[in-house]
Formats: C-alpha cells, sequence, structure tokens
C-alpha cells in the first residue's frame, strides 16, 4: 500500500459524504490559524479552544453548503471568528489581550532588541479588539486580505482602511509606552 | 512597508500550544451524524417529550435508556426542543418549575436539606415541582454583577433535586454544548455553555429524566457525593461559576 497525503479538496469531497476522519485531517491542517485567530478575538486561551472546536463542529454541518472549488480556509475562519465574537460578546468581557513576543535568538543582521519586540507585543495587545484583529491577521497570522476579511466578518475593501486606522493607533500605543 | 509594518511582520508571538481541535471535533462527530433522519430524530423527542410529561412507563424508558447508552446503544447527541421562555410577573413564572411556594414549604416538602448560597442572599421567589422526583427552584431576580439571563429573565436559578447526572451527562447534552469539568472537593461539577442544551439524570429509583428547559445560557451542574444535584444557571463570569459551585457543593 503506498501511503500519500490526500489533496485538501479530496479531503473536502470525502467529508462531505460523511466521512469524519478526513473532515477531522482538515481541522488539524487549520487549527493553528484558527486557534490563534480566536485567540486575537476572545483573548482567553480556553474560549478560543471552545471557540474553534464549536466552530469547527458547525463547519461539519455546513459542508453541504460549502460550494466546492472555493478555498476552504477563509470558510471555515469565518465560521470559528464568529463562534469567538459570539463567546466575547456572551462574556462581557473587554480585557486587553496579554501578549508576549516569543524567545527567539536575533537573525542576522536583526537590529530590533529583545525589549522592543516585547514592547511591540504588549502595545498590540492593548488595542481595542478591533484594531488587534485586523493587524493580528495580516501581520501574525499572515492571512490574506480575503482570509482577513473572512475573519474580522466584513467585506474585503474594509479590510485596507481598518488596517491604516489600527497602524496608525499602533504607532501612537507604541509611542506613548 | 514602513518600520513599524516589517517590525510587525518580524514578530514572533509566544502563542498558547494550539490544542488538538481535531481530535476533540473527530470524536463529537462520531456522536453526531452530519445528517440526521427526521425520523430518528421524532423518535428521540417522543422519548423526551414523553419523560417530561411524567409517562416514564417502562417501554419510554427503556427506550431512553437505550438511547442514552446504558445498555450499550449507539448514543446520539442532540438538539434540544424549544425551551420555555421566561414570562412577566412572579420571577420563574413560565419556566415549568412547579407551583410557588415558601422556603419553608420547600423545605418541608424537598425531603432533603435545601443549600441556599449565602452570596446570594435570600431567594426572591422559590418554587416547587411535586412530580417526582421532587424538585426545588430558588430564583434570585437581581444580584449585584450578574446580569439578568435572558433565558430566566433572572440573575440566577438554581434548582435542586436527588438524582446523578453523570453516568449520561455527556451523552445528552444537545450538539454544540460545551461542558468543562471544574475542580470542586465533594462533588462533580460541570460549567456547560455553548449552544442550548439539555442533559439526562437518573433518580435512586432509577427514573431516568432528561432536562432541556431554557438551558442557553452557562450552566452549573453540580453532583454532590449526598446524592443531591443541583443546576444553578446565569451569565456568570468563570470566577463566579467557580465561587457558587463551591458554595452548592458545600452542604
Amino acid at each position: 500500500m503506498v501511503a500519500r497525503v490526500l489533496a485538501e479538496d479530496e479531503l473536502i469531497a470525502q467529508a462531505r459524504r460523511g466521512d469524519a476522519a478526513a473532515y477531522a485531517g482538515l481541522v488539524r491542517r487549520h487549527q493553528e490559524v484558527a486557534f490563534r485567530t480566536a485567540m486575537l478575538i476572545t483573548g482567553h486561551a480556553q474560549d478560543a479552544e471552545e471557540a474553534a472546536q464549536d466552530g469547527f463542529v458547525k463547519a461539519w454541518r455546513a459542508l453541504p453548503r460549502f460550494r466546492e472549488g472555493e478555498p476552504l480556509r477563509p470558510w471555515l475562519l469565518t465560521i470559528v471568528a464568529n463562534e469567538a465574537r459570539n463567546r466575547r460578546r456572551a462574556a462581557g468581557r473587554r480585557e486587553h489581550l496579554a501578549l508576549r513576543a516569543a524567545a527567539q535568538l536575533p537573525a542576522a543582521g536583526e537590529t530590533a532588541p529583545a525589549h522592543d519586540r516585547d514592547a511591540l507585543a504588549a502595545a498590540l495587545g492593548r488595542l481595542r479588539e478591533e484594531d488587534r484583529v485586523v493587524i493580528g491577521c495580516r501581520y501574525l497570522l499572515d492571512l490574506s486580505e480575503a482570509e482577513t476579511a473572512a475573519a474580522l466578518g466584513v467585506a474585503r475593501g474594509t479590510v485596507k482602511s481598518r488596517l491604516s486606522r489600527a497602524l496608525a493607533r499602533l504607532r501612537e500605543e507604541v509611542r506613548d509606552d | 512597508m514602513t518600520e513599524l509594518e516589517q517590525a510587525l511582520a518580524g514578530l514572533e508571538l509566544a502563542w498558547p500550544d494550539t490544542p488538538d481541535v481535531a481530535a476533540a471535533v473527530e470524536a463529537r462527530l462520531t456522536t453526531t451524524p452530519a445528517r440526521r433522519s427526521r425520523r430518528t430524530r421524532n423518535a428521540w423527542l417522543a422519548v423526551a417529550v414523553a419523560v417530561l410529561a411524567g409517562a416514564a412507563a417502562s417501554p419510554a424508558r427503556s427506550a431512553l435508556l437505550d438511547l442514552l447508552g446504558l445498555r450499550g446503544a449507539r448514543v446520539e447527541r442532540r438538539e434540544p426542543p424549544p425551551h420555555p421562555t421566561a414570562t412577566p410577573g412572579r420571577r420563574g413564572e413560565g419556566l415549568r418549575l412547579g407551583r410557588p411556594v415558601t422556603l419553608a414549604q420547600a423545605r418541608t416538602a424537598a425531603g432533603f436539606p435545601l443549600t441556599l448560597p449565602a452570596s446570594l442572599g435570600a431567594p426572591d421567589a422559590v418554587w416547587l415541582e411535586r412530580t417526582p422526583p421532587t424538585r426545588v427552584s430558588l430564583v434570585y431576580d437581581r444580584r449585584p454583577g450578574i446580569p439578568r439571563s435572558p433565558h430566566t429573565g433572572a440573575a440566577v436559578l438554581v434548582t435542586q433535586f436527588r438524582a446523578r447526572a453523570t453516568p449520561v451527562l455527556e451523552k445528552a447534552l444537545g450538539a454544540g454544548a460545551v461542558v468543562k469539568p471544574l475542580d470542586v472537593p465533594h462533588a462533580r461539577v460541570y460549567r456547560i455553555t455553548g449552544k442550548p442544551h439539555g442533559f439526562a439524570w437518573i433518580t435512586p429509583d432509577g427514573t431516568v429524566g432528561f432536562e432541556d428547559r431554557r438551558l442557553a445560557g452557562t450552566t452549573l451542574l453540580v453532583e454532590r457525593d449526598d446524592g443531591i444535584l443541583l443546576r444553578a444557571e446565569g451569565e456568570l463570569t468563570r470566577g463566579r461559576a467557580l465561587a457558587l459551585a463551591r458554595a452548592l457543593a458545600a452542604r
């Protein structure tokens, strides 16, 4: 038997036929970005985990409505991010997200010292959710504009303007620090 | 790209470890068929309704036991039917909690010592369901720091009766409900959040019931070592839920 990694569209087709293991394979591919997106929104690891789990279960039920050939990730992110927003609203929290930079060795030629990275991460965590999510999606999670729009639940055209406003506020936050 | 954008693009965050969502989802899916036939769902509803209506005659009961997997039958998570909502008037009105009584009447009728969490003060209304198992519900109308729940119209609703839920708890919850155990001495405590959900319970004499009433907010389920099951509903933060769970677990 020759093992091979199934392409995403094959997994989608199998999942649509009711194959839970194939769907779990899809979840595994996208769980990190989904969890981190939910983290940016809820600010709580446990809420993010629950949002991701519920979102993926909802997406499974909605799979018959998923249009074949469309990219899966933005579709999943829309559902998970929506769950995350519901949870944050239900919890009624508006907390700052405690973000820390990961310990890392400075890359060759890198000039930004560790404390600058920490300050930047902390400033990002102090932004209001809308700003934090748009910046986080674009720069930290490296999502495309379309994927960011899906995570924010807004039209694609709105992402650019939101991002530029959020960056301006982050700049102020870093300066005030 | 500005300097700030460059710094952001190079920023590695210390993210929490990504949980194994795929495994959890797969486990939930294997008990939640993607497309459930209307016939199956209707049969299940009929059983739950029969039990709720007090017609827990043996055929219905054994069917429910089968569905709950207590006889090794396949278990399905299900969406609970629409739940009743609070109506204006006395707090708790419209929630099918039985009849309004005084606290003294409830104490006499309950057949077990009632637990009243000191932090909530005296309840604003007390309800008694006499159809076995006897259930007492305490309604706390407004409490500082706890919003009124849209599901009960009150801040907190605590129902207590003689039963246990653990053997069937995970199995009878509605799809989409999230169950988290809380670490509390002398009791098994679960915090249930998410979509509307229900749970099944078993009384000491073997009567099985299914609770599916307005369980759409946060629910605490406290199964005490002395055989009393307490359910608290309210929009409680995690911290408040834990404090209330401890109070309900202490006799």
